[in-house]
């Protein structure tokens, strides 16, 4: 019975892998995991520098305050990103997000697998008892902060949209295309590292 | 003990099922098939049988000064809508889909200005009509409808037809935690939803399922 379970389950995963795959930048925060494990040996950065690359923010709309940064790092050797700011005129406050599926939190494997069926509509049906009755279904997503984000050794990880992301919180003015905000993060290993990140229209 | 993997299984074999049809229909390869509509060329996004019919369900469209005029959920006529639920204060989930409809609508050239963009907050006590307006006119320049109302049972009504769900929740630390079905829609002029994107679909695959489904319709 337990065998059978698991079989299930790894298939469901591949198969979410595999939607995953679809779009063209789509990384859903549950997908992350297994994700890592094919892209691991997709760079080649031995040694050498800490490499942070194509960091920008989308133009923010007007009426928000909230904004977003993404960027790609490539740490030669294991380390995390701990923290990020911005200077205090950007910004009130910077974390580091990610966005995931909102019944991550739950930690269990079956409140994770109901948002992947909700897109499914031939199933109406058999669904409607398990997961039309409750607030979190449906491919519901949130986005929470995290303390850090994992950096292996040679791997290129990338903070982008529907995935990790740097949080501005209380923009003090909208940002605009061309804009270039200074942007410090915070490594395990590497210490302090400030770039430059380019406002573009997204 | 014995009940849970029981259920478990059940529930992860129906899941699967779903998740691979979900497949099928996510490439594309097999997308315009789903549907049964006999339509040619093969939609990216997924398509429903039978479809969503959400034209009988309306939300006010806001004014900047809050005069609400009501909207219901159809396209103009020969044309499209696109139809989005999220929040202002959103960084990442909605400024990426807002942004790729614009993108996408931008590729169609003239005939991008046949689909008009309709914008639904699920946190209207913080997306004021006049927040709702300046967001959506940031992404669109004609053809947007901002949609808010403060009444949770008409938002609701209108979730329940989109087969989606939304949740607002105040935190003891002063922080609003929003979660909310990051899909997005396209209804055609009777109020019938031709084709659902996920989030992560490209602006490229939103313009090519646009450009078939204006082709389809003339
Ligand atoms: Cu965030």
């Amino acid at each position: 019975m337990r065998t059978i379970t698991r079989t299930a389950a790894a298939g469901l995963i591949v198969a979410g892998l595999a939607l995953a795959g679809c779009g063209s930048d789509s990384d859903g925060g549950t997908a992350s995991d297994a994700t890592t494990t094919t892209e691991a040996t997709s760079s080649t950065a031995a040694t050498g520098e800490l490499q942070i690359e194509d960091v920008w923010a989308r133009q923010s709309p007007m009426g928000t305050t909230m904004g977003a940064i993404y960027l790609t790092i490539t740490s030669p050797e294991d380390d995390q990103l701990v923290a990020a700011s911005v200077p205090t005129d950007v910004a009130g406050d910077t974390q580091i997000h990610e966005t995931v599926m909102a019944e991550e939190d739950s930690g269990d494997m079956e409140g994770d697998m109901s948002s992947t069926t909700m897109a499914d509509g031939a199933m109406e049906g058999d669904m409607s008892s398990t997961t039309m009755a409750g607030g979190d279904d449906m491919g519901s997503m949130t986005m929470r902060e995290v303390d850090s984000i994992e950096l292996p050794a040679g791997e290129a990880v990338e903070l982008k949209p529907g995935g990790y992301h740097v949080m501005l919180i209380d923009l003090v003015k909208p940002l605009e295309v061309g804009e270039k905000i200074e942007l410090t993060l915070t490594f395990e290993k590497a210490g302090e590292q400030t770039v430059t990140a380019e406002v573009r229209e997204g | 003990m014995a009940s849970r993997p029981e259920i478990g299984r059940r529930l992860l074999a129906l899941l699967a099922v779903a998740a691979l049809a979900l497949v099928a229909t996510g490439c594309g390869s097999d997308g315009g098939s789903a549907g049964g509509d006999g339509g040619s060329g093969q939609l990216e996004g997924l398509v429903r049988t039978p479809p969503l019919e959400v034209g009988a369900t309306s939300l006010p469209q806001v004014a900047e000064d809050g005069t609400e005029t009501p909207f219901a959920f159809k396209a103009p006529a020969g044309g499209l809508l696109f139809v989005a639920f999220g929040y202002t204060n959103c960084p990442d989930v909605c400024p990426t889909t807002l942004s790729d409809i614009r993108k996408a609508k931008e590729q169609l050239g003239d005939r991008g200005d046949q689909v008009d963009v309709a914008f639904a907050t699920i946190d209207p006590e913080r997306d004021t009509p006049e927040v709702m307006n300046a967001y959506l006119g940031s992404f669109v320049t004609s053809g947007g409808h901002p949609l808010r109302t403060t009444d949770a049972d008409a938002l609701a009504e209108v979730q329940d037809a989109f087969q989606i769900t939304s949740k607002v929740e105040k935190k003891p630390d002063g922080t609003v935690e929003v979660a909310h079905t990051a899909r997005s829609f396209v209804v055609d002029p009777t109020g019938e939803v031709v084709v659902e994107w996920t989030f992560g679909t490209s602006a490229d695959a939103m313009a090519a399922d646009l450009g078939l489904l204006l082709d389809r319709q003339t």
